[in-house]
């Protein structure tokens, strides 16, 4: 059997919500769901010695990301009823205030959605290797650190 | 700032050559996102080039991934083999 060819989860800069809308349009004609999950991240302007995050920056080791992000939509797949997952994630430049991650989760009931949408956000976060980097107005930077 | 000296080796049939790849913090460190090292044979002989070649790097935190897969402990290394010094994530 061939060996599926993980699906690109990466965005360039910021993810619009446009593209959000259209991704809830899309699954209009999908009549098995009954419920959407969905997580937004946004850029947060935080306060750091007196400077505000302005941006971040965001990098990942693209080949062994995609091959992770594989492993968790199969494993997620094998545990939750889901009609559908859709993950988009961010690379380079996002400005405080947009969105850069994006995971929606589908299933014909509540349940499942909320529950697999919750996971494969921890997961990304602790799993996946993506790097930001925090610009501050002054142009300095500093690397995020995930709680 | 230290130097980089770089020695041109031509490779030869037994020489294990293989691609190290920096990210995040260490890749500022290092002033560089990958570079090609030659007959190091294990993940730990690697780390210890590079402390001696770049001081400082002792200080850097990373995880190893050897071929995409993350390391615990000494790795045999091979030609073409490709590692990752991997700092902390921070996706999402």
């Amino acid at each position: 059997m061939e060996a599926k060819k993980p699906k690109n989860i990466f965005v360039e800069g910021p993810i619009s919500s446009a593209f959000i809308g259209s991704g809830i349009e899309k699954h209009r004609t999908k009549t098995d769901i009954g419920g959407h999950s969905i997580f937004l991240g946004q850029v947060r302007a935080d306060l750091v010695n007196g400077q505000s995050v302005v941006a971040i920056e965001y990098t990942c080791y693209e080949e062994m990301a995609l091959e992770k992000m594989h492993e968790i939509r199969e494993a997620i797949f094998e545990k939750y009823s889901l009609s559908c997952l859709h993950v988009y994630h961010s690379l380079g430049r996002v400005e405080v205030g947009e969105i850069c991650l994006f995971v929606f989760t589908s299933s014909p009931h509540r349940k499942a959605a909320i529950d697999a949408c919750e996971e494969i956000v921890e997961r990304i976060k602790s799993e996946l290797p993506i790097w930001g980097k925090e610009i501050f107005e002054n142009q300095e930077f500093q690397w995020k650190q995930n709680t | 700032m230290s130097s980089i000296w770089i020695q041109i080796i031509k490779p030869t049939k037994t020489s294990i050559i293989m691609k190290t790849k920096f990210f995040g913090q260490v890749a500022d460190f290092m002033g560089s996102k990958e570079l090609e090292v030659l007959e190091i044979e294990s993940t730990e002989k690697l780390i210890q080039y590079f402390n001696s070649t770049f001081p400082g790097f002792e200080n850097q935190k990373f995880a190893i991934a050897v071929d995409n897969t993350i390391v615990t402990g000494d790795t045999k290394l091979q030609a073409n083999t490709v590692v990752a010094f991997l700092p902390p994530y921070s996706g999402g």
